[in-house]
């Protein structure tokens, strides 16, 4: 079978699976809390976000949309998450009890705000398999929607009656807890090479911890001490090196959870008054105490899987070693660089980091050329236009890594200008070989050499 | 209205031979009753039923107005938990347990151990200084008021005693009846209690005599 159209089929199985689970889900929770009715709104959500598949077909679906897409994943991702930690920590004590009129709107607009991104994402990335093959989308659309439809009838199938036992383990915290985790598990955005949601999580802290020291540098006016510059980076640089972002999204996942794992397995029992005999008081706390772990079963799943994934993407070892080749010098002809797509023991398209080094009026310029996750070719220069130049960038599993500063930088974002990726430098991109004009090389290093203050003193 | 314990044309057939013979009997809340007869009567018979330890070929029983014979399994281990307390001739004391652990077994299966608790229970029947001993070190006296700490720290409805004195001199006989006594006088225990022994029946304020699995004589002690 074509394996772009097993893509497909896994992405419909993802997807239907998702939806199954989460309607059997609420379905038993309403059910169980007397509110069965609601569903008529998780319906209505549902619908609210088909709609959106329906206007994702005139969506552009470059990189661009798919990016906005995997953001908007994972906004709502974090707001269930902040959702499902403030209602742990804040427990109403009566969910779903209130006949409150903002029930079926609150059910409406989650269940909508649920499923949209993942839908609309989903439908993104089928049409890029599509593009990618050269074929109709249509057969790829039908592939995915054979097995959403066949998961969800295999579901519904086993799923006939609500789910026994739901209220033991569910309240509305951890009903948020489960759909987070869901969430987390199975809305990752490039499909099924990435399910989990962590190495996103880890790559938007990067981004936030970054840009706030940025903003906070250029607001306290910093760059204009030299020594001071260097000696902040060094230290902000740990904050956003491989190694601390990756524990930092460990820490804010797992973290609340395993706080309210044991804030309610070792809390007191409170005795309410009126129990008098030793084991009337003792068999309170023997419920209250199985009552509290069963519904901190649901938490330490969240905390098992997210570290579990987190460490499977190489949490606890990114950063480990980088992956750091040696410039292969070439000498400009006729004012073009001409660096050769394959040779002996190279091939530029096989997803290694290569560097080539051109002399530019006396001054060594370090190119840089990886092929990217989606099949193109960056070609940058071997710096960005903030930290200094000397060393460059090396490569880990799915970065490209600022050897000053230790930012990792997703290499599919790699020939997007700006903050610390490596400058993007047109090329031309020939049967045989990679040209970039020299005035091109000129032009970029321009930007480099702007923030040189930098230099020498470190 | 059904009295505190009430069992009803109770039948208990062993293979073929038959231990009760539609046995009908109700004890009040709060009374102290002694079972008397010949061995072989079917005295234990009938404790184990009320206790919910074993059910009756036919007829029902009830405690507390709840139907014994409808509980399953599970429930029934529950209620027997939490309203059922028992004492045995023999001890059934876990032996390489110390006094107050094998009073925290019984918390163990009821909820949640509390070893003051246990301490406590234990004190009450006068055994504060045997905290620390395993049953081979207690006397016979000394294991069955461990016992009886241990029948009475989950606050059951009702102690079944079955021949609780069976196998105890009389000074340690006259001990753990005076700590029944104060059970029923002092805190209004309802107490069943099966004895073959005439001076030890009349310590209870009622007397039933039972003779072939049938009850042949139902009347207040001389006490
Ligand atoms: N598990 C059993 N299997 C067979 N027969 C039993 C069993 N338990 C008791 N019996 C018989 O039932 C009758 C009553 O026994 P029991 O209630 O132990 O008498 P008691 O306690 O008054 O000495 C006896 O004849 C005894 O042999
Ligand atoms: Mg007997």
């Amino acid at each position: 079978m074509n394996p772009l159209i097993a893509e497909a089929a896994i992405i419909g199985c993802k997807e239907g699976l998702k939806l199954a689970l989460v309607w059997y889900v609420c379905r038993s929770f309403f059910d169980a809390y007397g509110r069965p009715g609601l569903m008529r709104f998780f319906y209505f959500g549902v619908a609210v976000a088909s709609g959106l598949f329906v206007l994702s077909f005139f969506m552009p679906h470059d990189m661009a949309a798919r990016d906005t897409v995997a953001r908007l994943t994972g906004y709502v991702f974090f707001l269930f998450f902040m959702a499902a930690v403030a209602l742990m920590y804040n427990r109403p004590g009566k969910a779903l009890s209130g006949v409150s009129g903002l029930e079926p709107l609150a059910v409406l607009f989650a269940t909508a705000l649920y499923f949209s991104p993942d839908i609309v994402g989903a439908s993104l990335f089928v049409r890029e398999l599509a593009v990618l093959s050269g074929q109709v989308a249509g057969i790829y659309f039908s592939g995915a929607f054979a097995f959403v439809f066949l998961i969800a009838f295999f579901v519904l199938l086993l799923a006939k009656r609500p789910l026994k036992g739901v209220r033991r383990f569910l309240g509305l915290a951890e009903l948020f807890v489960f759909l987070a985790l869901l969430k987390f598990l199975g809305s990752g955005t490039k499909g099924f090479g990435e399910i989990s949601l962590v190495s996103s999580v880890q790559q938007g802290l990067v981004k936030f911890v970054h840009d706030a020291a940025h903003q906070s540098l250029l607001f306290l006016m910093v760059p204009d001490h030299p020594l001071l510059v260097t000696t902040t980076w060094n230290f902000i640089g740990f904050f956003f090196s491989g190694p601390f972002t990756a524990f930092l999204a460990l820490l804010i996942l797992a973290g609340p959870m395993l706080g309210y794992l044991y804030v309610t397995l070792t809390g007191d029992i409170p005795i309410p008054e009126g129990m008098d005999s030793g084991a009337e008081r003792r068999m309170y706390r023997a419920e209250k105490r199985a009552f509290r772990r069963r519904r901190s079963v649901m938490a330490g799943a969240f905390a098992l899987l997210v570290f579990i994934s987190w460490y499977s993407v190489g949490g606890g070892r990114a950063g480990a070693t980088l992956e750091l080749p040696e410039p292969r010098p070439i000498v400009p002809e006729a004012g073009v660089v001409s660096m050769d797509l394959s040779g002996p023991g190279f091939d530029l398209m096989d997803g290694r980091l290569y560097k080539f080094s051109v002399n530019l009026e006396g001054e060594t310029v370090v190119l840089l050329v990886i092929r990217r996750p989606d099949g193109k070719l960056a070609v940058t220069i071997d710096a960005c236009e903030i930290c200094p130049p000397d060393e460059g960038y090396g490569r880990s599993a799915e970065y490209v890594v600022c050897v000053y500063c230790m930012t990792p930088i997703p290499i599919e974002t790699l020939g997007m200008p700006g903050g610390c990726n490596p400058i993007p430098l047109e090329a031309e991109i020939t049967d045989s070989s990679v040209l970039v004009l020299m005035e091109e090389i000129a032009a970029k290093w321009r930007f480099v050499t702007s923030s040189k203050s930098k230099e020498g003193i470190r | 209205m059904t009295a505190f314990i009430e069992i009803k044309d109770v039948l208990k057939e062993y293979g073929t031979a038959t231990a009760l013979r539609g046995v009908s009997f109700a004890v009040e809340r709060g009374q102290w009753c002694a079972v008397v007869g010949a061995s072989g009567s079917g005295k234990s018979t009938m404790l184990n039923i009320i206790g919910g330890l074993d059910s009756p070929s036919s007829g029902c029983v009830s405690m507390d107005g709840v139907d014994l014979c409808a509980l399953g399994e599970d429930p029934m281990a529950r209620f027997r938990r939490e309203n059922v307390g028992y004492v045995f001739q023999q001890s059934h004391l876990v032996p390489y347990l110390t006094s107050v652990e094998n009073v925290m077994l019984a918390q163990y299966f009821h909820s949640l151990t509390d070893e003051d608790e246990a301490r406590e229970a234990l004190a009450r029947v006068g055994m504060d200084h045997r905290l620390g001993h395993r049953p081979s070190q207690l006397s016979g006296g000394e294991q069955q008021r461990v016992c009886i700490a241990r029948a009475l720290i989950n606050s059951p409805k009702v102690l079944l005693a079955d021949e609780p004195t069976g196998n105890l001199d009389r000074e340690n006989t006259t001990l753990i009846l005076g700590l029944l006594k104060r059970l029923h006088t002092e805190e209004h225990f309802t107490i069943i209690m099966v004895t073959h022994d005439a001076y030890v029946a009349g310590w209870a304020g009622r007397v039933v005599t039972m003779e072939d699995g049938l009850i042949v004589k139902d009347e207040p002690s001389d006490r």
